[in-house]
């Protein structure tokens, strides 16, 4: 009896065991990815598995320090180093079991964040106006700047942010650098920018080439009739190249000069293209100026360049200088004459009072083989000592004994000419070229 | 119309059940040494039946004083005697020796064996049950001399190719099978519990009979039918499980892969010093098994061998059959089903067969038959590239799956493992159905008129489905990674076919014997076949769902039709004088005329006469005295057989239809226009193949019946051989055939059979043997070398290897002089031999043109097989064997070259079982590569040079196998009488279980490099009621 219980009871157990679904393998984790900050610290999971399995650590900030087993499921604790590279990270624990689907636990570890400012150095053209820079971090700063010139996009935030600056261009000819203050929680950034210096000027300031603006010349320059009002008249000659005018001055008119035939001054262009005067007396100027697009730096040395012809009954030695700060300077080396004359050159008579003076010049006339003034050229260089806008050249007549014969200049006639030429200069001998490409020029020197 | 067919076979074997009763006549059934045991005596009045028990002794019920009584027992001539009233009776049987009363079935007829005239070769049906093959095609190797069977696999479904004495054309040298008079297009198409006997007409006395399509030999099988009777249920059951004879092994493992993977790479390098290690690092080849028990997803070691294939597979077959047959009908039905599984996943070969014969004798002088077959088989195989190839050289440093089962990249995305599991299926349906109505009028004594209809159709169902497999990550499920190759959309393609066949027959024969001496056999008849194949296809890709095999959901942007039709049709007539004298003096006379539709009407009609003479000499008073010598005949034939089997239309040209690009109407623009074009030049007088033979050969029966023998010697000339003609390509044309050809063939067959048996121990055995050689006569000038590295040449073997001749192996780098086919040849690749040049002497360079030659047979020779059977009581024990004598194997690259493909895993026999190189290897001894067997490894070389066809890759490809070990027991009558059955039988096979060859380790000298042959052990049972 007992051995039949026995049998049935073990059928039994057999048919419930039979009956039992056999466990199906299995592996799964309680979460699958995790993040953690910067600074590491420590993670934990639980893994369920009823298989065997291989633990990976694919990455050696991270190790697992601790497991606990409960059944099938096993508990894993792991310390994360912290990350001192800004960029985040990220590691795997892989799970490899037999006969299910492996598995991936992911560590994404953010990177340490940038306290700071970037760049710390900024250099700009000199016609930039603005510049960027990035207040790095999480955290609240200020900033600042001593140079009023420079302004702020943002003085204060907090985290990152980018910041505009604006500033006027630098027209100097040496670096500007101005510094920016950044102060996050205490700890002081710098910004520096530097705006670069101008570059130095060269080329052409101003030139003029006579023979091919005559009509330029004729609408600014020739008066309609004798002036009489003193200064430039509002005429002048534009450059053709680059920026600047060619005025002529005309002083006032003292009675100790005869007007002759009401001749007074009068601006005009000859067939050439020169532009010239008729009544030039002592006290008129003819004023070349050159104008930059920024100030021209101090040092900066002017090359010019100009024919010039005498009229028969203008003043053998002339002046050429230029305006150095507010100072007029001989633009050449200059020299001084004793000059004298006893005749009259309104009357042909003897003056009741001879002449004599000694006059300072750098440019002095001569004649061509047909006793007319000769086309020379004037030309040099001279240095500015400070800085100036513009450059300014005066030719002036300086005597008053007349060129050509000698008398005492004390009227104004037609002959009192003076003049730029498009005219190429008169050979040595003394006869005139024929050709008309002379220039007035203002010129950077190399 | 399926259920009234089945209900008509029903009726019709089921009508004829009826019984009378008699008186009882009780008696023993005895032999020359005791009794017999399990005879049948069948009163063929009542058809009432008895079986003896264990002493022999019978009882038989409602016996009549004049009823005839047939005695049966398998291994005995069959007896009828007249009852005289002797009760109890005692009946002698006489033991067969060498079966010359047995019936043969030959064309258009049945002689006894001792009136042949012709080499005929048979088979009965106890040689094909006692193995346990699916395909009857495979049972048959080794049974026939002459018949050559060649199989490459028996996976599922697979059929052996099949050749009666040797090759007869180029074109199609397979012999026409027909069973019970019906052409079919296999010997598959019968299951073997069905056959009765095999005839094969081997010479042309005998097939010439079958003229047009005889050239090839003939093969007749004769299925089993009911006799007066029988009445019998019977069943048979097997099981069986199905291993691999030979898997070969490859070097597949991490090591051995990665560091002879370097050493490919660094051959091919140049060897720099230092740069050993091309591919894989030392570091990483040597700590790869602790990686890979860390981490088995990024250093796999994936065993694709036990992942693809199976241990064994299982096979199973049923047989029911059911049988009765009297005076009036007799019936046969049988049903067989068999499902074999092959040893990889998703291929299976499943089959039922049912097979009715019926024939009813209804009224005087009248009767006729209806026989009935049906076969339903389909094959399951899997979308796959070769999964053998795959087990075998997939390297194992590459995942097919992930632990959890889903796909793994495998080698970037190559995976036939994931193909076979995923990739979607093949199926091969096919539905064979046969039928043959007929009948007879005997007006005469001896003359018989016999009209038939033999219908059959076929209807084949293909269905290709190819899924996409992608692969994920192995660790998320959801990240994509991409898709196996070649599985990257989803396509299907059904095709659907049918062919249909009538043959309409009118067959007249009278028989007489005059004046007792003369025996006159008279045959004419009419014949007339037509023959219709029509098929479709549609096909899809990119389709939307992986997992709807079906067209309704079909990528309408993506559809493909195709479709195709033909017809061809035979008329012959034909007639047969056969006569002898005493028995001693035969003659045979056989004319054929058939006219065929595949030439044109006036070349159509081949006449293919032949005649055969026979002299049994032991019939002659002389040889009265010479007692060994029991039987002796001496045959001779001579005669012509034909061929057409060379295309439907060959004698017409044809229009290729295809869309062309045309200028429009206006010649202003190109458009695509569909066009139609000739495209093959077609020889209008094409005509007959013609194959004219002649054999001699004897029959003999020595001391006392119990040895015989039978042995052949023939000669084949086939002449007007169909060839493709080389016409000018200029023409446009493809080469037209024509009649050109010639070839001979030349052999000789042997079989010796020894029976006897002392007390309870009976033996048995035989064997036979046969050798053929089939030489290219005249080809009209052409030479064909075929892919396979044969070639097919005027004056040598038919596909007689052709490649270049080696010298071993160069020891040392070739210099500038020496005769290669690269110029990168290094020691340790195949050296060449320089037989010619361009001016006919060697030139110094190894060319394809002027360097290669014939390199011997790749035929099999002297083909052979044979049977041992012993018995001792109720116990039989019986060996097949068969196998080649001698045959020229070329090795494929797939068994020897290593890294196919550029990372497959080399081949297991470039390593000794020792573990050393059998390669040229620099880091072998000079020693060692003087005795090495295989090149050196390197791609550039064995892509170019050392895997060319030559006499180096030649191998013995001989073998003997055991074909089948077949040990039965007959359990004893007298307990099974008791529960009413008539008989049980069970029984243990093993199908092909040891091959002896000396082939390439690992390889069975039948396989290809994608095939298996199989081992089958099968437990069965017989059993009649």
């Amino acid at each position: 009896m007992k051995l039949k219980k026995l049998i049935l009871a073990g059928l039994a157990l057999l048919a419930l065991g039979s009956c039992q679904k056999e466990t199906e393998p299995f592996m799964m984790l309680s979460a699958k990815k995790v993040s953690v900050t910067a600074d590491g610290g420590a993670v934990s999971f639980d893994l369920s598995a009823n298989v065997y399995y291989r633990v990976l650590v694919d990455e050696n900030w991270m190790s697992i320090v601790d497991k606990t087993d409960a059944g099938d499921v096993t508990t894993y604790n792991l310390t994360i180093a912290p990350n001192t590279e800004t960029t985040p990270r990220e590691g795997t624990i892989r799970f490899i079991g037999d006969g299910v689907t492996p598995l991936k636990f992911i560590i994404s570890q953010a990177g340490v964040v940038p306290r700071g400012v970037n760049p710390s150095s900024i250099i700009v053209n000199p016609e930039a106006t603005s510049a960027k820079f990035t207040v790095l971090g999480d955290k609240p700063w200020s900033a600042s700047c001593a140079n009023p010139d420079y302004k702020l996009s943002s003085q204060s935030g907090i985290g990152e942010m980018e910041v505009n600056v604006t500033f006027p261009a630098n027209e100097e000819y040496t670096d500007k650098t101005t510094t920016i203050e950044v102060v996050i929680v205490g700890e002081k950034y710098t910004v520096s920018i530097t705006q670069k210096a101008l570059g130095k000027p060269q080329g052409i300031l101003a030139d003029w080439a006579l023979g091919q603006i005559k009509e330029s010349t004729t609408n600014y320059f020739v008066d309609s009739d004798l002036q009489t009002t003193p200064g430039t008249g509002n005429k002048y000659i534009p450059a053709s190249t680059g920026s600047g005018k060619i005025e002529y001055y005309a002083c006032e008119r003292t009675p100790d000069y005869t007007i002759k035939a009401g001749y007074n001054c009068k601006r005009l262009v000859g067939s050439n293209g020169d532009p010239y005067v008729e009544g030039t007396i002592v006290g008129d100027y003819w004023l070349v100026t050159g104008e930059y697009v920024r100030n021209i730096p101090a040092g900066t040395a002017i090359d010019f360049y100009f024919v010039t012809k005498f009229g028969t009954y203008v003043s053998n030695y002339w002046l050429v200088e230029y305006l150095d700060g507010s100072a007029w300077k001989p633009a050449l080396q200059t020299s001084t004459i004793n000059e004298s004359a006893t005749i009259s050159g309104a009357t042909g008579l003897p003056l009741a009072t001879p002449y004599s003076a000694q006059i300072t010049y750098n440019v002095a006339g001569t004649l061509d083989n047909t006793g007319n003034g000769a086309y020379h050229a004037v030309q040099g260089k001279f240095t500015i000592s400070a800085p100036m806008k513009s450059i300014k050249l005066r030719f002036k007549p300086m005597g008053r004994v007349g060129f050509k014969d000698g008398r005492y200049i004390d009227y104004i006639s037609q002959s009192c000419q003076s003049r730029f030429s498009a005219q190429h200069i008169s050979n040595p001998d003394g006869t005139p070229v024929k050709e008309y490409n002379e220039h007035v020029t203002l010129k950077f020197a190399e | 119309m399926k259920k009234s067919i089945i209900l008509s076979i029903i009726l019709i074997v089921a009508l004829p059940f009826a019984a009378f009763a008699q008186s009882t006549l009780k008696g023993t059934v005895k032999d020359a040494t005791g009794p017999v045991i399990s005879a049948v005596i069948l009163n063929q009045n009542n058809s009432k039946w008895a079986t003896t028990d264990q002493n022999g002794n019978y009882t038989l019920e409602g016996v009549t004083k004049g009823d005839k009584l047939k005695v049966s027992c398998l291994g005995y001539s069959t007896r009828t005697i007249e009852w005289n009233g002797e009760n109890p009776l005692t009946i002698i049987v006489e033991e067969q020796g060498f079966e010359l009363n047995e019936t043969v079935v030959i064309g258009y007829g049945a002689v006894k064996k001792k009136d042949l005239t012709g080499s005929v070769g048979v088979v009965n049906s106890n040689i094909l049950e006692q193995q346990s093959k699916s395909q009857l095609s495979q049972s048959l190797q080794g049974a026939i001399p002459g018949l050559v069977v060649t199989r490459s696999s028996t996976m599922p479904g697979a059929s052996a190719s099949i050749q009666v004495r040797g090759v007869t054309t180029i074109s199609d040298s397979s012999p026409l099978i027909l069973v019970d008079g019906m052409a079919v297009n296999s010997i598959d198409n019968v299951a073997s519990e069905d056959v009765e006997q095999i005839t094969v007409l081997k010479d042309a006395a005998s097939a010439s009979i079958y003229g047009a399509r005889a050239a090839a030999g003939v093969i007749l099988i004769t299925t089993k039918s009911a006799r007066e009777g029988d009445v019998q249920i019977g069943y048979n059951g097997e099981v069986s499980v199905v291993k691999a004879t030979e898997l070969a092994s490859y070097l597949t493992d991490p090591y051995n892969y990665m560091t002879m993977f370097n050493e490919y790479k660094w051959n091919d390098a140049g060897n720099p010093i230092g740069g050993d290690y091309q591919q894989y690092s030392q570091d990483y080849i040597n700590n790869y098994k602790t990686s890979n028990a860390l981490d088995p997803i990024s250093y796999p070691d994936f065993d694709w061998k036990s992942n693809i294939l199976k241990k064994q597979a299982l096979r199973q077959s049923h047989n029911l059959t059911l049988t009765y047959g009297n005076k009036i009908i007799k019936s046969r039905a049988s049903i067989s089903y068999d499902k074999s599984d092959a040893l990889y996943q998703g291929s299976n070969h499943e089959r039922l067969m049912a097979r009715v014969r019926n024939s009813i004798n209804f009224a005087k002088n009248w009767s006729g038959s209806l026989d009935f077959s049906l076969k339903h088989a389909v094959k399951n195989d899997p979308q796959s590239d070769s999964p053998i190839k795959a087990a075998n050289m997939y390297p194992s440093i590459y995942a097919g799956l992930y632990p959890d089962g889903r796909i793994a990249e495998g080698k970037t995305g190559s995976n036939t493992l994931a193909a076979l599991l995923e990739g979607g299926n093949q199926i091969n349906g096919n539905d064979y159905i046969t039928g043959k109505a007929s009948i007879s009028w005997k007006p005469l004594e001896g003359f018989d008129l016999t009209a038939s209809l033999t219908p059959t159709y076929s209807f084949t169902k293909q269905k290709d489905f190819i899924k996409t497999i992608p692969y994920y990550d192995a660790y998320d499920t959801d990240v994509l990674l991409g898709y196996v190759s070649g599985y990257t959309a989803t396509g299907l393609t059904e095709t659907r076919s049918d062919a249909k066949t009538m043959e309409t027959q009118v067959i007249a024969t009278y028989e007489r014997t005059v004046a007792n001496d003369h025996s006159i056999n008279l045959m004419a008849g009419y014949e007339d076949y037509m023959y219709t194949f029509e098929t479709m296809s549609a096909s899809t890709n990119d389709m939307e769902l992986r997992n709807y095999p079906y067209l309704d959901l079909a990528n309408t942007n993506n559809l493909g039709v195709r479709g195709g039709s033909y017809q061809n049709a035979y008329r012959s007539f034909f007639g047969r004088l056969m006569y002898n004298y005493k028995g001693r003096y035969y003659m045979q006379l056989n004319a054929r005329g058939d006219a065929s539709s595949r030439f044109h009407k006036d070349y159509r009609w081949g006449f293919f006469p032949s005649a055969s003479l026979g002299w049994v000499v032991t019939n002659e008073s002389f040889m009265q005295n010479i007692t060994p010598v029991n039987y002796l005949k001496l045959r001779g034939s001579i005669g012509s057989l034909g061929n057409e089997r060379i295309g439907n239309y060959p004698y017409q040209s044809s229009i290729n239809f295809n869309k062309a690009m045309m200028y429009d109407a206006n010649g202003q623009s190109v458009m695509s226009q569909m066009t139609g074009a000739q495209i093959n030049y077609a020889v209008r007088n094409i005509t007959w193949e013609t194959t004219y033979s002649w054999d001699i050969g004897l029959d003999a029966a020595l001391f006392k019946n119990r040895l015989n023998l039978t042995a052949d010697y023939y000669f084949k000339e086939t002449r007007d051989m169909l060839l493709a003609a080389e016409i000018p390509t200029f023409t446009g044309f493809e080469a037209p055939d024509q009649n050109v050809g010639t070839m001979h063939t030349r052999g000789w067959e042997v079989s010796i059979g020894w029976k006897d048996n002392i007390g309870d121990f009976s033996y048995a055995i035989s064997a036979n043997l046969s050798d053929y050689r089939s030489v290219m006569g005249d080809l009209g000038g052409k030479m064909v070398i075929n892919s396979d590295g044969t070639i097919i040449k005027e004056g040598e073997e038919y596909r007689a290897w052709y490649g270049y001749k080696s010298d071993g192996l160069w020891q040392t780098n070739p210099t500038g002089s020496d005769a290669v086919i690269i110029a990168t040849t290094s020691a340790g690749d195949v050296k060449y031999v320089d037989l010619s040049g361009d001016a006919g002497t060697p030139d110094g360079k190894i060319t394809a043109t002027y360097d290669r030659t014939t390199l011997g047979s790749s035929l099999p020779h002297y083909v052979f097989g044979g049977t041992i059977s012993l018995g001792w009581k109720n116990f039989s024990l019986s060996v097949l064997f068969n196998g080649v004598g001698k045959q020229t194997s070329l090795v494929t690259q797939d068994m020897v070259r290593p890294f196919m493909a550029q990372w497959l895993s080399a081949p297991g026999v470039l390593l000794n079982s020792n573990g050393t190189r059998d390669y040229w290897s620099t880091y072998n001894t000079e020693q060692q590569n003087m005795h090495v067997h295989y090149p050196r490894l390197s791609y550039t070389s064995a892509e170019k040079s050392n895997y060319e066809v030559s006499d180096y890759w030649l191998m013995n490809g001989a073998y003997f196998r055991f074909k089948n070990i077949n040990l039965s027991y007959k359990v004893p009558q007298k307990a099974l009488d008791k529960m009413g059955i008539k008989g049980l039988r069970v029984y243990f096979n093993a199908d092909d279980p040891f091959c002896i060859d000396n082939y390439l380790k690992g390889w069975d000298p039948e396989a290809g490099p994608s095939t298996y042959i199989a081992k089958t052990f099968t437990l069965g049972v017989d059993l009649n009621f």
